[in-house]
């Protein structure tokens, strides 16, 4: 049985037109200890899945599907039940190290936090391990950072310490969304490396949620396209990369600049924009931005087919592979 | 922080000059001669020219000015037109009124207005949230003085409960002082809380939507934790804030309070001084308002940095 199974997961949010779809149908599976990344542009519908995963989604919001840890049904547990998961079992690092701290803490006190909520840890206790994980995630001179506050750290050191602060009661699963993006890139590859090592080590099952395929592609074993709320092509990396299937897919890898190139290339985009979340098309969310849409892409949502080894894809356009 | 407080005593000095001589010759200027009010228009020349040589009023303005001033150096504010007595003494015995009334109210509405403020952030587009809500306008738009006499007829002469004025002094025990205080501080108090509550819940629902605080819940605290824990501290600079800056309306609200409750506090005292044009008491006591303002915004100054280390004292 697969540590974490998300079945035909639908979100709806309140906006201020109704109630919107921001996930449709999203299904994938997560072995223990496996690594899977979701990508997919901004508003696709990935953040939404991995805060329907925590079960921090918006006020409002209504979500249908099952999203089962160990055969359990989280959508269905009350709120202290979650309480317990989040955290310990699953744990989650977000995009923004700036903001995602509490300015008025020491960052000691908010690593300690889950350790004391999971583990009852106190004191000089809570205060030893927290050291410890401050060492593990690279953090340099613990003793003397444990009583900083956010603002005299930099975006790295703080994303470190989201980072010790995930890890502090060694989850099964961390969700990481989009960790790298709000960092200059020299810290990047130092943060991916980071999380990559942690997730070996400790065997813990990653979600790596970017809007980079080049991130993900180097990161995780199995990757989800999302387009419009839903998953377009999932599967392992190495088949995805062998033969990338749908025309969304194809456009973000062509727009991935590459060095080396004449400096007169032009870089290549995505014509259009993301579709609203409450005006979908009926038929395929791609379809007005795709070069391959035809009458039956508009009218009818196209469903998954095999198209290769452990690799699925939803198109109504598939080229046949032998 | 030596430094800070050097700084923050200099420009204490300044703005209570600014605001004395601001005073003073905003008295000049006010028709009404105290001389002619002490004796009546009928007096004879020669009485009012005696009185004002026994005030000190023949001398030029700068003059009367620096004695002024000189005299707050030594702790003395001269004494009163009308009562014959040291403005100090004055002042001091008033004062068992009015700072009673200012700090209870202001105690009350900021109790009154965390709870209300923060019930109606967690109760956010339902009906508790309305009702607070609705009770605020309704506390903005009550004049203080008709909510007060509201109170009277209730209390006092339906129910019978409490005075409908007057102060019983301290002498007999506190309660016998306090319950005579209790109707005032619940009148002075309403706008105050009303105020406040509307700071409080909405620092607290702009609080609630920051990054950390999805934070705080993915580490496992529930949503009544993490509004203690992480959002609480942050959402209390701007009622801080408002709080420091409602000190002044509260001293200005005693003025009609105390007068709605017959109070012999400084407010009354001030009102009777300007009628009778007691320009001996009005000056001092506005100057001491002036004072309590700056140092209460000043105490403020340092809650801050209290509270949030990101702002540091500046040096």
């Amino acid at each position: 049985m697969a540590l974490l199974s998300v079945a035909d997961l639908t979100v709806e949010l309140q906006t201020s037109r109704g109630m919107a779809p921001a996930v449709r149908g999203v299904s994938f599976e997560l072995e223990n200890g496996g690594t899977l990344g979701i990508v997919g542009e901004s508003g696709c519908g990935k953040s939404i899945t991995a805060l329907a995963i925590m079960g921090l989604l918006p006020d409002g919001a209504r979500t249908t599907g099952r999203v089962e840890l160990d055969g359990t049904d989280l959508l269905r547990l009350d709120e202290d039940a979650r309480c317990q998961i989040r955290g310990n079992r699953i744990a989650m690092i977000f995009q923004e190290p700036m903001t995602s701290l509490n300015p008025v803490h020491r960052i000691g006190r908010q690593i300690a936090e889950p350790l004391r909520l999971h583990r009852g840890l106190r004191g000089a206790n809570a205060r030893d391990e927290v050291l410890r994980l401050l060492d593990r995630v690279g953090l340099p001179d613990p003793a003397r950072r444990i009583d900083a506050y956010p603002h005299q750290m930099s975006g790295g050191q703080r994303q470190r310490v989201m980072i010790a602060m995930a890890l502090s009661c060694a989850p099964d699963i961390l969700l990481a969304d989009e960790p790298t993006t709000a960092l200059d890139v020299t810290i990047q590859g130092q943060i991916l490396d980071l999380i990559n090592e942690l997730v070996d080590d400790l065997d813990m099952g990653l979600i790596l949620i970017s809007h980079d395929l080049g991130v993900i592609g180097e990161t995780t074993e199995n990757i989800a396209v999302m387009y419009g709320g839903t998953v377009v092509e999932q599967g392992a990396t190495s088949s995805l990369f062998a033969h990338l299937a749908h025309p969304y897919s194809q456009g973000l890898f062509a727009a991935i600049p590459r060095l080396g190139e004449a400096r007169t290339t032009p870089l290549r985009t995505i014509p259009g924009t993301v579709p609203e979340l409450a005006d979908l098309p009926p038929g395929c969310a791609f379809a007005d931005r795709c070069a391959k849409a035809t009458d039956v892409c508009w009218r009818q949502a196209p469903a998954m087919e095999l198209t290769g080894p452990d690799h699925r894809t939803a198109c109504h356009h598939l080229e046949v592979v032998a | 922080m030596s430094i800070f407080l050097a700084r923050r005593f200099l420009t204490f000095l300044i703005t209570l000059s600014g605001a004395s001589v601001i005073i003073f010759l905003l008295l000049e200027v006010l028709p009404g001669d105290p001389a002619l009010t002490m004796l009546g228009v009928d007096a004879p020349d020669s009485a009012v020219v005696a009185i004002r040589l026994e005030l000190g009023l023949d001398r030029p303005a700068a003059v009367r000015y620096a004695a002024w001033i000189a005299g707050l150096f030594h702790g003395e504010m001269g004494l009163s037109y009308v009562y014959k007595v040291p403005v100090t003494e004055l002042i001091g015995q008033r004062l068992q009124v009015t700072l009673p009334l200012a700090i209870g109210s202001m105690a009350l509405a900021t109790l009154a207005a965390l709870s209300l403020g923060i019930f109606a952030a967690t109760n956010h587009n339902r009906i508790g949230d309305y009702g607070v809500m609705g009770f605020s306008q309704l506390g903005l738009a009550i004049p203080d003085f008709w909510f007060g006499i509201l109170l009277i007829i209730l209390f006092a002469v339906i129910l019978h409960w409490l005075p409908s004025g007057g102060f019983a002094g301290w002498d007999d025990g506190i309660w016998r002082g306090a319950r005579s205080l209790l109707l005032p501080v619940f009148t002075l108090s309403l706008s105050l809380t009303a105020v406040m509550t509307r700071v409080t819940r909405s620092a607290v629902l702009e609080v609630a939507r920051e990054d950390f605080v999805r934070t705080a819940r993915a580490k496992g605290l529930s949503r009544r934790a993490a509004l203690w824990r992480h959002v609480l501290r942050n959402a209390l600079v701007p009622v801080l804030t408002i709080g420091g800056v409602l000190v002044a309306t509260v001293l200005t609200g005693t003025l009609v309070i105390e007068n709605v409750f017959s109070l012999p506090g400084v407010g009354k005292l001030i009102f009777d001084a300007i009628s009778n044009r007691d320009l001996m008491v009005v000056k001092n006591v506005v100057l001491l308002f002036a004072a309590i303002v700056v140092v209460v915004n000043f105490m403020v100054d340092i809650l801050y940095a209290m509270v949030d280390p990101r702002i540091r004292i500046q040096t």
